[in-house]
């Protein structure tokens, strides 16, 4: 007698089908949409305020449900809100409150619901940012409250990390030592998903780029080195004949940034995420075409 | 602040800060550089960058590979950085250096004068 | 061991740690909120105690041990509305996280099984304030009795009286448990619905409530003949709906709490 065992392995996946979601007095934000976020890497989910991107995460985190379709990870609703599910979900929004008492404490007390919590990476992490375990956490300041959080929030090791606006009410050393952390903290067992309007405070630590367009589709949802392969972005001097495949330019000091389509003769550049953001804005239709015509 | 210049592929520019380190002495030949992760966090970068940073390194024989305890510096790393650099200066420097002279109306003879005068006044 | 804690069925150690931890982050606050209840259960027990012995050492003629404190009935009134006064406002508390934005997603997504989300909250701001108050009630007049036994010609007697004596007692706390179950559940009810100003959105309800009621009896007060004459079935009825009424608000407020999203 023959037997045959599928294993169905979702590698910490996160799957979103058919999503349709519009809160109950507003607008309709997501229609029919389909997104995968493999594990591992930096994702980076941009796009201006109010487009949806923080529902989006809330909708990932099972915060939200949704009207219809499914958001799952590991094949399993992430809006059941089961414990298994939640202790691999950690999610920072833009907003949060600590209670006042000491950061030892908070961990202390928090820390057991996750069984892969850290305290050696706690310590380090806490280090990294200069911050004391010993001080009540009240008297923090916005920028200090941030980094607790974050410290707290990545030495729980939870296999998806969503982060809202991170860099948010923290000064020029603050995202510096955000993008060290962030950095350095990097595996293949974690997916983090950091959405933004600060496109230059994380361009340089993404794998992975989606950017909603106005309906609440993915214009762009692909990863850093296929656009790297794609698009070539220049800065072409004043007076320099122009690239042949050029889609897109703007001005700028002493020339134009040009994006243009990646021949065999063009070199590889690194992505200009903020002239890429702009292309999807105002050419989504164009740029889609572009990058999934693989 | 890492000022990151528009164009050059953020992983070339690691390289040639870390090469720029080597060729200053350190780390000097034969010892070991930072991690691959370390490289990341302190240039701000994703981690697969720094790793390509670390490869390319590794393809142009400046540093080698030890199983298990990390990156070295070859022991004839300054050369190769000395000819890696050349190398890197006439596929793409030099088309935006005379790009700049030409279109300022600079010909070969006058170019040939500035950069004697130039040698000239560092041999003094 | 290390998977056990995020097994998706209902823990009773997880449950502990939810109810450690959402006391000892609100430490502070808990500790005034007991002390507030510690000190108006005291100074309520002071005036009454400074009114209603304030003759004794004019007609202490009247005063022996064959009259009965003057004391106990006021006390036991003041505890009775003070109690239920002090159930209501904590259990308009019971879901306060839920008011922000914030606060609603430290709720959601802390793990553990919605339940024992429920419970943790319902523990300690439904059943923790009403035995802290009845043990504040009991000691301080405990003390009372003592000093007033010690200090006057008058036999003090406690204000929780002796349940056991006869049955018509039973039956009265019978139902002002119930009754204060009832109230707590109901409060519990409106802070899930509506987080903000819980308190007096449900003392705004009850008014109406009250208002309604009233002008049914008055209109349609015939309906209870049937139990003019049968006192102990009117009592079962009575108990028997309070009850079913706070048990209906404890499962509906369950469900609300359940389908809360941000």
């Amino acid at each position: 007698m023959q037997c045959t065992i599928t294993l169905i392995h979702y590698n910490n996946m996160i799957e979103i089908k058919n999503l349709s979601f519009g809160y109950p007095k507003g607008r309709r934000v997501f229609n029919d949409l389909n997104l995968t976020v493999e594990q591992g890497g930096i994702y980076g989910l941009l796009g201006p305020n109010g487009q949806g991107k923080s529902t989006l995460l809330y909708l990932i985190s099972g915060l939200l449900r949704p009207n219809e379709g499914k958001v799952t990870l590991n094949g399993t609703s992430t809006g059941l809100r089961l414990p298994l599910i939640l202790s691999k979900i950690f999610i920072v929004p833009e907003e949060f409150t600590l209670p006042a008492i000491t950061m030892k404490e908070f961990c202390l007390l928090n820390a057991p619901f996750y069984p892969k919590f850290s305290f050696d990476e706690l310590s380090e992490n806490l280090k990294a940012f200069g911050l004391d375990t010993d001080i009540n956490m009240a008297s923090f300041s916005m920028g200090q409250k941030k980094k607790a959080f974050l410290s707290f929030a990545l030495a729980c090791n939870t296999e998806i990390l969503l982060l809202d606006e991170p860099t948010n009410g923290l000064d020029v050393t603050g995202k510096a030592d955000f993008r060290r952390f962030i950095a350095s903290h990097m595996n293949d067992n974690r997916t983090i998903i950091i959405s933004t309007h600060q496109i230059h405070d994380v361009e340089k630590l993404l794998d992975h780029i989606i950017i909603l367009g106005k309906d609440g589709l993915p214009v762009i949802n692909s990863p850093v080195s296929l656009i790297a392969d794609k698009l070539c972005f220049e800065m072409i001097a004043n007076g320099v004949k122009p690239s042949q495949n050029e889609i897109f330019s703007k001005p700028t000091f002493g020339g134009n940034n040009i994006i243009s389509v990646r021949t065999d003769e063009s070199p590889e550049t690194e992505i200009n995420l903020e002239m890429l953001y702009e292309l999807a804005a105002e050419k989504p239709s164009e740029i889609k075409q572009i990058l999934l015509n693989n | 602040m890492i000022n990151f210049d528009n164009n050059k592929p953020i992983y070339l520019q690691i390289a040639d800060d870390i090469t720029d380190h080597i060729a200053l002495g350190h780390p000097a030949p034969e010892e070991r550089i930072a991690s691959v992760r370390d490289i990341a966090a302190q240039y701000q970068v994703n981690a697969n960058t720094a790793m390509r940073s670390v490869e390319y390194l590794q393809s142009k024989d400046i540093i080698y590979n030890r199983r298990g305890i990390g990156y070295f510096v070859a022991a004839d790393a300054v050369q190769r950085i000395m000819i890696n650099r050349r190398e890197q200066f006439m596929n793409s420097e030099i088309d935006y250096f005379f790009n700049r002279l030409s279109m300022l109306g600079f010909s070969p003879d006058e170019v040939k004068e500035m950069f004697q005068n130039y040698i000239n006044k560092i041999e003094k | 061991m290390d998977n056990y804690i995020t097994q998706d069925k209902f823990l009773w150690s997880r449950l502990w740690m939810h109810i450690k931890r959402e006391i000892l982050s609100n430490i502070k606050q808990i500790r005034w909120q007991l002390a507030l209840i510690v000190g108006v259960v005291l100074i309520s027990e002071i005036l009454i105690c400074s009114n209603a012995y304030d003759n004794w050492k004019q007609n202490d003629a009247f005063y022996n041990s064959a009259f009965q404190d003057p004391a106990q009935v006021p006390i036991l009134l003041a505890m009775i509305a003070l109690g239920l006064f002090i159930v209501a406002i904590a259990a308009s508390m019971t879901f306060s996280p839920l008011r922000t934005k914030a606060g609603k997603i430290n709720q959601l997504m802390s793990v553990g099984t919605s339940a024992e989300k429920f419970w943790t909250r319902v523990l300690i701001y439904n059943v923790a304030p009403a035995l802290f108050f009845l043990t504040s009630v009991c000691i301080i007049d405990l003390i009372r009795c003592l000093l007033v036994d010690s200090i006057m010609p008058i036999k003090a007697q406690f204000v929780i009286i002796n349940p056991f004596i006869d049955e018509t007692r039973v039956k009265a706390i019978l139902l002002f448990c119930s009754f204060t179950a009832c109230v707590s559940s109901f409060f519990t009810t409106v802070s899930v619905y509506s987080p903000k100003h819980t308190f007096l959105k449900g003392v705004c309800i009850i008014i109406a409530l009250q208002t309604l009621g009233s002008w049914f009896l008055f209109k349609y007060g015939s309906i209870l003949r049937p139990w003019e004459h049968h006192l102990d079935l009117a009592y079962w009825t009575a108990l028997g709906v309070v009850t079913a009424i706070a048990v209906v608000l404890s499962v509906v407020s369950y469900i609300k709490y359940k389908e809360t999203e941000l």
